[in-house]
């Protein structure tokens, strides 16, 4: 029997100083609260179909193809454009002209009046315009080498080998997924009372999905094309193992920063879960060995997370020292505590790294749908709702709020190079985020309001020369350079999880944590960072294709599958496969 | 004419303002409330555009209330909707409580009818704004027009603006309700442009240096 979550002593949440700094924050791995996993939960659970009404993909792998996505009251589609890209136009940046594939997702059954237009703008992405009929709109490349060997393969009757495959995992990568209003299409307001789209990211998970589908069917074309008599399809194991690999800049590290209230409502979701589940009075053998199955799994699935950064491999070389320790804990050692699940997180706290730790968190998630899979839909949050100020406290409110939730902030000397040494602006050539260097480069006078801590220690300072009793609303008439940390501050009150307790400034800022915090909330696996400020991912590894999607379990994709473990507790399931999910 | 979203509006709106002068704080209001005037159909970009070249190269201290007593009034002749707004805002509670507030000469006064609209919502309670030819209630989830037109409040200055609070009854409050919609909203090429103009002041120029390192990449993507 599942416990019911409310009948249980509500348990506390690790606390922002604990988790919202960025070493942390740059070790999640996904749970299942990512979004890609509660769409595909969404997707089987409302009993989705799928089809491909329109293919036209010539020999020289041009053209066009339509993706319908049909749910209970709204149809999708997505539409699919291929192009003959000349090599040397083709860039992993978010900055390119032309690409590979080009792909929107539109509101409804699409029209061929609706495919021709665009025909005419989605193959230019930013150059071009969509309307409020568009949800998404994204492009993606070939990873050339390995998108060639799989045709080449494929046309000879072969099936490309597995390992050849895992070094990459995808055939095409995304560089770009916009939603929300970006380049006309639908703001996200006009779409989030929909029951399919509660939650955040649920049209640019759904877009991504079948873009892996129209590039595993597009790849089988093209091996047909290539040699009709002998090509054959892709085994459906060895097509599952391909994802969309996508690679991610700087262009996403401000988002996070610029969206506090997403930011608090993600955090506060998975440490919600966290704390459900650290509540529970005991652990069931079939949980146990959900559990197990999992911690086995995501074990062997190191083995596919290749990377040459050197940081990062470092880290994964320590979490499967972890990992390795967890599997050799065993499990008996546990069950005697009042909250055993708490145990196991808290013996990990002491004994793991923070990929460990962080990895642990997801596992332990893992087995609880029931009592935690609520918790995906309410991980969006109404910015505008909370932008308001209140003028009427007084500035010696804000200063305790401030010494309660930015002490990590204000202790820091800002003027002493090393704490400064950058800063975020807006490049005039790419119009994307970047980073610069206060002391070598031009243009710290147009920085980007992104110094949080920088810039709280500064309230604070012209805080304490004010008059305690005056208000928040005179002060910020005297002092409108200090409006949007003000505003800031009043948030993080009252969602203490808005801010990253870190300086986002300083000499050891990573921004590839920021970018890894958010695509493992995204679902995202195999973080490959490919420098400081860039890192190349993979989305929907092994997860089912539509076609498969009412007959596969549509959860159990995260890690893949392996021959069940040796059970080391001395409980032992009695159930037929302890990895079928149960939400 | 393209459409725009209410995002896209919001976020250049928000640039330009910065572009123009306003503090980070500030152009985040005006931002906001360009978007929220968008959403239901009342003068948007192009008032916003009016408010940015005429404060272009004026300092804050010219434009904003000089005290908060009763009367409002800006050492430079004309007070800036966006700052006057956002300090009503802030000190709404004494709106609330009965203190009616006067603005002398105004440029763009709709730019303050989002900010207070947010006040509204925020405080469960409504808030009367009215200047010459023009009278607008707003309630905590509903905006009344009751005297004037919807193109009155594309009004370039006023010379007076008188903000009060509303009694809790908003059963009294009668005109024309502005309700708000999300869809792509019409803007002309040029104010568009305009806009992306003041947007473009926020831009560093790109060097060398910046090209190669800013974005941390530079490896081929061939692979």
């Amino acid at each position: 029997m599942k416990q019911h979550v409310d009948s249980l002593k509500p348990f506390p949440l690790r606390p922002a100083h604990q988790v919202m700094k960025l070493d942390r924050l740059g070790a999640f791995h996904q749970t299942r609260l990512s979004f890609m996993r509660a769409v595909m939960r969404r997707l089987k659970r409302d009993s989705w179909t799928f089809e491909c009404p329109i293919w036209r993909i010539n020999e020289k792998g041009e053209g066009v193809a339509v993706y319908l996505a049909k749910g209970p009251k709204r149809t999708y589609s997505m539409v699919c454009f291929a192009h003959d890209l000349d090599p040397a136009q083709r860039s992993d940046r978010v900055i390119a002209e032309a690409w590979d594939t080009t792909f929107a997702l539109h509101d409804g059954v699409i029209s061929e009046e609706d495919i021709e237009r665009l025909s005419h703008n989605v193959p230019k992405q930013e150059a071009g315009r969509c309307l409020d009929s568009e949800l998404v709109l994204s492009r993606a490349n070939k990873s050339v080498r390995l998108f060639e060997y799989v045709v080449d393969r494929l046309a000879s009757g072969e099936q490309p080998d597995q390992e050849t495959l895992d070094k990459v995992g995808y055939l095409m990568r995304t560089t770009a997924v916009y939603g929300n209003g970006k380049l006309g299409m639908a703001d996200r307001d006009r779409i989030s009372d929909r029951e399919e789209m509660l939650g955040p990211f649920r049209a640019e998970m759904l877009a991504v999905w079948l873009i892996r589908t129209f590039v595993s069917d597009y790849v089988e074309q093209m091996a047909k094309y290539r040699s009709p008599e002998t090509a054959v399809k892709l085994d459906p194991e060895i097509r599952r193992s391909l994802g969309v690999g996508n690679s991610t800049g700087l262009g996403m590290a401000p988002f996070l920063v610029n969206h506090p209230i997403l930011l608090h409502s993600w955090i506060h979701a998975r440490e919600t879960a966290l704390a459900r589940v650290r509540a529970l009075p005991d652990m069931n053998m079939v949980d146990l060995a959900h559990y197990e199955k999992h911690l086995e799994c995501a074990f062997q699935s190191l083995e596919r997370w290749h990377t040459d950064d050197e940081r990062q491999t470092g880290k994964v070389e320590k979490l499967k020292a972890d990992l390795e320790k967890l599997r050799a804990k065993p499990l008996d050692d546990f069950l005697g505590f009042d909250q055993p699940w708490d145990a196991i997180y808290r013996w990990g706290e002491a004994e793991l790294s923070l990929e460990g730790q962080e990895i642990l968190v997801s596992l332990l998630l893992e087995p609880h749908g029931t009592e935690i899979d609520d918790l995906a839909s309410v991980m969006y949050a109404e910015e505008n709702d909370n932008f308001r100020i209140d003028g009427s406290l007084c500035v010696s409110d804000m200063l305790s709020t401030l010494e309660e939730h930015y002490a990590w902030a204000l202790d820091v000397d800002y003027n002493a190079h090393p704490n400064s040494v950058y800063f975020w602006y807006v490049s005039e050539e790419k119009l994307e985020p970047r980073l610069g260097s206060r002391a070598d480069e031009p243009g710290s006078d147009l920085e980007q309001p992104l110094s949080i801590g920088r810039d709280a220690a500064r309230l604070y300072q012209d805080l304490t020369i004010s008059k305690p009793e005056e208000t928040v609303g005179s002060f910020l008439l005297r002092h409108p350079e200090h409006r949007l940390l003000a505003r800031r501050v009043q948030l993080t009150q009252r969602y203490p999880y808005a801010e990253i307790h870190d300086n986002l400034i300083g000499e050891d800022l990573l921004p590839v944590d920021l970018l890894r915090c958010k695509l493992s909330f995204f679902g995202a696996t195999r973080f490959d960072p490919r420098s400081d400020r860039w890192v190349r991912i993979t989305m929907f590894q092994n997860a089912p294709y539509p076609h498969e999607l009412s007959s596969m379990n549509e959860d159990d994709w995260a890690y893949p599958l392996v021959e069940p473990p040796e059970f080391k507790s001395e409980f032992k399931p009695e159930t037929k496969s302890a990895c079928q999910g149960e939400s | 004419m393209d459409h725009y979203s209410l995002n896209e509006i919001e976020a250049s709106a928000r640039k330009a303002a910065r572009g123009a002068g306003m503090t980070w704080g500030l152009a985040e209001e005006a931002g906001k409330a360009t978007r929220w005037l968008a959403a239901r159909g009342l003068p948007n970009v192009s008032t916003l555009l009016t408010l940015l070249s005429e404060n272009d190269g004026k300092d804050y201290d010219s434009l904003c209330p000089q005290n908060l007593s009763q009367n409002w009034s800006a050492s430079g002749g004309v007070l800036c909707p966006v700052i006057a707004g956002s300090t009503l805002n802030d000190l709404a509670h004494n709106i609330v409580l009965g203190q009616e507030i006067k603005l002398e000469a105004v440029n763009c006064p709709a730019l303050i009818l989002p900010i207070l609209g947010r006040a509204s919502k925020a405080l469960g309670h409504g808030f009367r704004i009215s200047w010459e030819g023009v009278v607008i209630n707003i309630l905590p989830d509903t905006l009344y027009l009751e005297t004037g037109t919807i193109e009155d409040l594309g009004t370039t200055f006023t010379s007076e603006v008188v903000v009060d609070g509303l009694s809790s009854d908003s059963g009294n409050v009668s005109g024309l309700n502005i309700e708000r919609v999300v869809k792509g909203v019409p803007l002309n090429n040029q104010d568009w442009c305009h806009l992306q103009t003041f947007a473009a002041r926020t831009y560093v120029p790109a060097s060398e240096e910046s090209r190669l390192l800013g974005a941390g990449a530079g490896l081929t993507d061939n692979d």
